[in-house]
């Protein structure tokens, strides 16, 4: 067992972010009609004016150079300036909104392992009985709802019929209070956003964890003839549980990308200040770099949580050489 | 087992702690009630920076803490700010104006002319887009005095007044140190106006607070706070439970104002506006560069329809001659729609006459075709915008009984606007157009897209491939005269020529919608109407300072 | 020697179908899916109404007219759900399709072939999947503009890679089976090879990918579009949410316009995925349990 592993899979890695940038870099220049056009957002421009525009995004120069002055200025985090709100820099954009998706983030999928091994470890502790199957179906069909309509009807029921839960942004405007109680208007803010990331995808841990169970089960007879006095429901829990970390933490990669897919939709529904809203808004305003950093961003944080995931994997599974 | 035991402790205790900070939160999440709070659906486009301000959220966002030297009135009259008092010689073509002495800046600095010249010089130099419009006309603007400013015109601008008086007035010496001011965000603005930024968060919100030194006497709120809302269902339901006070521009949404007005706490005001909604053919395209094709168009579409869909209702039926009603000095009432009092029946009947007379013979299917054959289908193009989609569903409907067949195709502004209709290439790759602007209440805009000088390809007519000698030298000559009498005769006689030539084929016209609560602030004073940058009067700085808390 | 081989392939699905069958949720399923189909390709005849045309009051509530109500300009619910699901379900098939193929193609090289071109091939996979999916289409689909094409390129340029790892890793232990090395050695040609032994050991797994697939693409158009980058002239059960949502049918009171596409949408996708699981859980008995 070698560091070897884990190298093959940091290159992996930088490959995927490099993927990312050229297909930042490709993707304006690839696809009809100028950068420049895009930039004028439909506004009706002279001919000066685009030209004086070209030179500036330094588009008449070759495409090689280009590349390499795009390349040199992300590494610099210079991700441009934002069209829609012009001079601000679209990586201090991202800077501000990322802490908002991260919580969201972080805590639903906290609550996404919980639910999921609560009820994935039931669902395989009756294998095969109707409450297995109901629990499946059920998770079953929350996952193939679709999450922005969740989070709709989450808004419209406990914000608007309900008024229990503020229906929009991360906090209260100029609040003056101590901390708890902005610690505990953060927190109400993000209760719907949370859940309805929650609702949507714990069913894949709820899979996950049944399936472990039914495999804990069958070792169990052989278990059961040594281990004579151990409740069967601790030998269950304490062993399921041990055995559940090696699938949850090799899913945990791949359901961060999905709930990072989720928050665009969840952040633009509750009007939450993260990057999923950020996102949305320069689909809506047009903004084509803001578009692009999100990008770049959503790659990055994806990048990142594999990386630990791959860390965490290699600390756990001696095994691992690959 | 103990484990287990010590772990649902300590999921007990993380529960009890998640209740406590969600019931602290929820106990206390007043704010000052001398706040105002204003929901905004759209992020302004300038931040901070108001050279770069383009579209009405930059002006309801700077107009807190920027002024002008006037504010221009809907019904077309102007009322003094900055500038006290404005005179100008017998031909116009030098404008005096005075400026307030009292004026001064958030630091204390007085406001000079120094500061309106160095405005002016920046946004002619910079080419920003608040000046888009006046540079042509301005030769040069001088300080005659520290009160007094001079403008030379280049011979006679008659919408001078309105277009120069809005523009915001900028500081010198905080502005003069700014290296590049295209590239500078602002973000401790220094303003005359009667509020101070506490926070900006772009595309979530402005916090500005109270300069108790206001040059103009304080406001007697003490805060306001602008939040964006993507989701404007979430918007409205903010104000009917009270976490908002005023939404300045309800339309694009106006599905939603039913539930609004019957709320007893909120007053919806209707105002009438300066849009147009209108269909643009394209005249290069077979027959739409017929007059009479256009006319029987016109008289076939089933407007009330459509703008009771397309627009919940919330619109006035069309004068034809691109000058809305609301500008009553200068719209020219006879122009109305000729299908106003006629059935439907005997509209498509009308319609279906011209249609034959220009020999578009139905096929079997009842299709009408060109004499070479050419089937009468077209591409009716729009922005995503759900307002234009359904105008452009129901064009199709109206014009499918007429024997003309529509497509709708929907696509974004860059595509559409910016690579096509007014690029002045691929000027043949579209045919229909749905569009709506809002106009400024003065006319020249009118001129200035019908009979452009030099002809540009971002002005209507040469987008719309749209020509005629005697209507565009009428325009043309507006722009100059000075007498207004005049000038209003030449507006009118050009809006009754545009009616009969039909350029575009106007829809009707939106009506502005915008709602406020009644029990927090008391002074809603909508009747005084400021037309401030575009922004809906109830949420201009004039009708802020008139609020009192209840 | 052919003739053994189809048999013994016969049997197997036979085999599989007979498993599936056993599955309650998945012939409802089925049932589901068919009547959805039929429910949209013959809308023209069962719908009570045109979908284009407005036939009753703006947001009127479910009568015995119309059955799920009108929306905000009076067009009937019913019938515009029905003609909206020959484009929801078109998008699905043609977006899946797609990716089936795609996907499908590249595994068989990849896994037939292996070496160099293996590792290029699955390097790129890799790329793929790791991207973050819907931050990629929206940007891809923000420079196409809308149009529902946009939605099937986008979504298949990205939705490939899953499954050609599935195909491959299939296609590496058919490889390791003797009968092809045999084959192998009394000279039969790659495309006969791929064609005769390969394709009819994956076609479980294909089947299955492309169901499961069929279903994301349908969340995945129904997502796009509430994002208002579907497009809005051509009504799917996603542009009915957009238009529901932005007219304010919840604040209207006119839960049955928002909420039967989206129940649609669950609905049709909980179905196809029932049949999915079902499909690959015959294809595995082990995973399904006791």
């Amino acid at each position: 067992m070698s560091g070897r592993w884990l190298i093959r899979r940091l290159s992996t890695n930088a490959v995927v972010l490099f993927a990312a940038l050229v297909v930042n870099f490709a993707l304006p220049r690839l696809m009809p009609g100028s950068p420049v056009d895009r930039f004028a957002g439909g506004a009706k421009m002279s001919a000066e004016a685009r030209d004086a525009l070209i030179e500036r995004f330094g588009l008449n120069a070759p495409l090689w150079d280009q590349f390499w002055r795009y390349l040199a200025g992300t590494l610099q985090a210079d991700l441009g300036q934002s069209f829609a709100y012009f001079p601000q820099p679209v990586s201090e954009l991202l800077l501000r909104a990322l802490p908002w998706t991260l919580l969201l983030l972080v805590t639903s999928l906290v609550l996404q392992v919980g639910i999921g091994y609560l009820l994935g470890a039931t669902s395989g502790w009756h294998a095969g009985s109707r409450l297995d199957a109901g629990l499946q179906t059920l998770s079953l069909i929350f996952f193939s709802t679709p999450l922005f309509w969740v989070a709709m009807v989450l808004l419209y029921v406990f914000g608007f019929q309900l008024g229990w839960l503020p229906l929009s942004g991360a906090f209260t405007i100029g609040l003056d209070a101590g901390l708890a109680v902005r610690v505990g208007d953060v927190a109400r803010h993000a209760i719907l956003p949370i859940a309805s990331l929650t609702i949507a995808q714990y069913a894949s841990y709820q899979i996950i964890l049944r399936n472990n169970m039914v495999g804990v089960l069958q070792e169990q007879y052989m278990l059961m003839a040594e281990a004579k006095g151990l409740s069967d429901r601790t030998l269950k829990h304490t062993h399921a549980a041990r055995n559940a970390l090696l699938p949850v933490v090799t899913f945990l990669g791949v359901s961060l990308a999905m709930s990072l897919t989720g928050s665009v939709f969840v952040e633009s529904v509750f009007s939450y200040p993260g990057l999923g809203k950020l996102m949305y808004d320069s689909v809506l305003s047009r903004d084509y770099p803001m578009l692009q950093g999100c990008f770049l961003m959503f790659s990055l944080v994806v990048v990142a949580a594999n990386l630990l995931v791959d860390i965490a994997y290699w600390f756990l599974d001696p095994r691992i050489t690959y | 087992m103990r484990n287990s035991a010590a772990r649902w402790r300590l999921i007990r205790l993380a529960a009890c702690i998640v209740v406590v900070i969600i019931v602290a939160g929820s106990a206390c999440t007043e704010v000052n009630p001398r706040r105002l709070d204003i929901g905004w659906s759209e992020s302004p486009q300038a931040g901070l920076n108001p050279f770069l301000a383009r579209n009405e959220g930059d002006y309801l966002f700077l107009g807190l803490i920027y002024e002008p030297l006037c504010m221009p009135m809907m019904d077309g009259s102007v009322e003094p700010w900055i500038a006290e008092s404005w005179e100008f010689d017998a031909d116009r073509n030098e404008w005096l104006f005075h400026l307030d002495a009292r004026a001064r800046w958030s630091d204390g600095t007085p406001l000079s002319a120094d500061d309106v010249v160095f405005t002016f010089e920046t946004i002619y130099q910079g080419d920003f887009p608040m000046g888009s419009t006046t540079k042509a006309f301005v030769k040069s603007v001088e300080a005659v005095d520290a009160q007094t400013v001079r403008f030379a015109m280049n011979g006679g601008f008659a919408g001078a007044l309105s277009l120069l008086g809005g523009t915001l007035i900028m500081p010198r010496h905080v502005w003069a140190e700014v290296e590049d001011v295209a590239q500078h965000q602002n973000a401790m603005p220094v303003g005359s106006g009667p509020f101070v930024l506490e926070e900006f968060q772009p595309r979530s919100f402005l916090h500005v607070v109270r300069d108790a030194d206001y040059w103009r006497g304080a406001a007697r709120i003490d805060e306001v706070v602008i939040r964006v809302f993507l989701n404007l269902e979430a918007e409205v339901v903010a104000l009917m439970k009270g976490e908002l006070d005023l939404m300045p521009d309800l339309s694009g949404s106006e599905a939603l104002i039913p539930p609004l007005e019957e709320d007893a706490n909120v007053e919806v005001l209707i105002d009438r506006w300066p849009h147009i909604f209108y269909l643009a053919p394209n005249h290069r395209v077979d027959p739409w560069g017929r007059k009479e094709f256009r006319q029987a168009v016109d008289l076939a579409l089933d407007k009330q329809a459509i703008l009771d869909t397309s627009l919940a209702g919330f619109a006035e039926m069309p004068l034809m001659g691109y000058v809305p009603p609301l500008a009553t000095k200068w719209a020219n009432p006879s122009v109305e729609w000729r299908g106003v009092g006629m059935t439907e029946a005997e509209r498509l009947a009308a319609a279906n006459g011209l249609l034959d007379d220009l020999g578009l013979a139905r096929d079997d299917a009842g299709l009408r075709q060109t004499s070479d054959g050419e089937p009468l289908a077209f591409t009716v193009s729009s922005l995503t915008y759900p307002s234009y989609i359904r105008a452009a569903e129901l064009a199709k409907e109206s014009l499918a009984k007429v024997g003309i067949e529509l497509t709708v195709q929907v696509s974004d502004p860059e595509t559409l606007y910016g690579g096509i209709v007014f690029s002045g290439e691929r000027s043949l790759d579209w045919q229909l157009l749905v569009h709506g602007s809002t106009l400024h209440p003065d006319p020249d805009h009118f001129a200035r897209e019908f009979a452009p000088v030099p002809p540009n390809p971002w002005d209507n007519a040469v987008a719309f491939g749209w020509e005629h000698e005697g209507l565009q030298s009428l325009l043309r000559d507006s722009r100059t005269e000075m007498d207004d009498t005049r000038r209003q005769q030449m507006i009118q006689d050009a809006q009754a020529l545009f009616a009969e030539e039909l350029p575009v084929i106007t829809l009707g016209h939106r009506l502005h919608p915008a709602a406020h609560r009644t029990d927090k602030f008391m002074g809603w004073n909508p009747a005084k109407i400021i037309y401030g940058g575009m922004v809906h009067p109830l949420g201009s700085i004039v009708n802020l300072l008139s609020l009192e808390p209840i | 020697m052919p003739s053994r081989r189809s048999d013994r392939v016969r049997e197997r699905r036979r085999r599989y179908l007979r498993r599936f069958a056993r599955r309650r949720t998945a012939l409802l399923g089925l049932a589901v899916v068919g009547v959805f189909v039929v429910a949209s390709v013959f809308a023209p005849y069962l719908a009570p109404y045109d979908a284009a045309s407005r036939v009753g009051e703006p947001f009127g509530s479910p009568s015995w007219e119309h059955w799920l109500g009108t929306n905000d300009i009076g067009v009937d619910v019913l019938s515009e759900l029905m003609f909206a699901g020959r484009i929801s379900m078109m998008v699905g098939f043609l977006a899946a399709g797609a990716i089936i193929v795609l996907g499908t193609a590249v595994g068989l090289v990849s896994g037939y072939f292996g070496g160099a071109i293996d590792e290029a091939l699955m390097r790129v996979t890799d790329i793929v999947l790791m991207l973050p999916r819907l931050p990629l289409m929206i940007v891809m689909a923000a420079y196409l503009g809308p149009g529902i094409w946009t939605i099937v390129v986008v979504y298949s340029s990205v939705g490939w890679a899953s499954v050609a790892r599935q195909i491959r890793s299939q296609v590496l232990s058919i490889r390791k089976a003797s009968f092809i090395e045999a084959s192998r050695g009394i000279g039969t040609g790659h495309a006969r090879m791929l064609r005769e032994h390969v394709l009819p050991n994956v076609l479980g797994i294909v089947v299955a990918n492309g169901v499961m697939e069929l279903m994301f693409a349908v969340l995945a158009e129904a997502g796009l579009s509430f994002l208002g980058l579907g497009d809005p002239a051509n009504k799917s059960w996603g542009v009915m949410l957009y238009f529901a949502q932005i007219q304010g049918a919840f604040l209207r009171g006119a839960w049955w316009w928002i909420l039967s596409p989206g129940l649609c949408i669950a609905l049709l996708s909980c179905s196809v995925a029932f049949i999915g699981t079902a499909i690959n859980d015959s294809l595995s008995p082990a995973r399904a349990g006791r």
